[in-house]
């Protein structure tokens, strides 16, 4: 068994359903020694579904064990991909061209449809919730990122609910342990493929 | 160092150079015993710089010889990225209920490339062209893909689908996931 999992694209409830299946599968055959490993390659999406990801994986012990160890691997992440990719894992290793983008989430909502709005014109009480508990895990990331005791990304990220950092400065404060595509396109330009 | 690399895109010399960086990089790193696993999600990409990838990997041994050894792990392929995910690799597994594609070599043809009297095309780019058909065919032989019926659906229609449970009954993915 293949023990690498691709978290790519728009994330909605679909792509995350899909990536725990294929966790569980890996927790269920995997072998004790070998590490998964989760490729990260988005730009984000569904927040809701996000957190209820992590819950799952969380939830169940196997896919939490493996979850803890694995390893990860981003080429991108911003946003809800950012909160997963480093929600899991014990390393982290980071495209050198890549920012990654931390957010205070955002919803769609629909005017006139029950589920989103009371009849008094207050947002549904379920979606107050969640986005709140989706602010704690990104606040809560932040901390254990050691992002928080920096009070000029905390002001950047509180004034704009964002805060994107490099890879670089990703590298410098320990948030990954490697960058990856350093050395190795000085290798492949001398052998004379055309990096565009 | 995390030996897993992502194909993802529209592969042309950019991106093929970054993948092939990635393989160089993790090919230099002092962990012989480690196997490399590529994924795939590609809808295809450009034939030159495919051939060109392949040409690069080929001239170096123990780059092949990683690439030969690689575990492949496939959610889309497509044209080009279909040619590298069965080109590459030991062991292959694929997302259930998805398709691989191959098809005929695509020569994108400027004006200048037709020689506008005798409504020839440049000799280089059929060339180019011809390489890419002799490696298909070699790349279906290969893995048994050779019935007539095959090649009559890739020579009629120019592409060849295969599903993933079809791909998995003839043995060319040892797992569907």
């Amino acid at each position: 068994m293949i023990t690498a999992i691709l978290i790519s694209g728009l994330l909605t409830k679909a792509r995350l359903d899909r990536a725990i299946e294929e966790m569980r599968h890996v927790a269920v055959g995997n072998s004790a020694d070998e590490n998964l490993v989760l490729i990260f390659n988005s730009p984000g999406g569904d927040c809701f579904a996000a957190l209820r990801f992590l819950d799952a994986v969380r939830g169940d012990e196997r896919t939490r064990r493996l979850a803890e160890r694995a390893e990860v691997k981003i080429y991108d992440a911003h946003s809800t991909a950012a909160l997963v990719a480093f929600a899991l894992g014990s390393k982290w290793e980071l495209s050198a061209n890549a920012k990654i983008g931390f957010h205070l989430g955002e919803t769609n909502v629909q005017v006139g449809n029950p589920d989103h709005f009371d009849q008094d014109g207050r947002l549904a009480a379920w979606i107050v919730e969640e986005w709140r508990r989706y602010r704690t895990a990104v606040t809560e990331l932040m901390d254990r990122l050691g992002l928080s005791t920096d009070r000029k990304l905390q002001a950047e990220f509180w004034a704009t609910g964002r805060l994107d950092l490099s890879a670089r400065e990703c590298l410098r404060r320990g948030l990954v342990s490697r960058l990856f595509c350093v050395i190795a396109h000085r290798r492949v330009s001398a052998r004379g493929m055309n990096q565009g | 160092m995390i030996r897993s690399i992502l194909i993802s895109g529209y592969l042309d010399d950019a991106r093929l150079a970054r993948v092939l960086g990635e393989i160089l990089d993790i090919g230099a790193a002092a962990e012989p015993s480690g196997k490399l696993v590529v994924v795939f999600e590609s809808e295809g990409g450009s034939l030159p710089a495919l051939l060109a990838f392949m040409e690069c990997i080929l001239e170096d041994a123990p780059t092949r010889a990683l690439i030969e050894g690689a575990d492949v792990k496939i959610y889309e392929a497509y044209s080009a990225a279909a040619h590298l995910a069965f080109w590459m690799g030991g062991r292959r597994e694929m997302a259930a209920g998805t398709k691989i594609g191959f098809h005929l070599p695509l020569l994108r043809l400027q004006f200048w490339d037709v020689d506008q009297d005798g409504q020839r095309v440049d000799a280089q780019l059929v060339k180019r062209g011809r390489e890419a058909e002799t490696l298909l065919a070699g790349l279906m032989q290969r893995h048994g893909l050779s019935e007539p019926e095959l090649k009559t659906e890739l020579y009629s229609s120019g592409w060849l689908y295969l599903t993933a449970e079809e791909c998995f009954m003839r043995g060319l993915v040892h797992e569907l996931f």
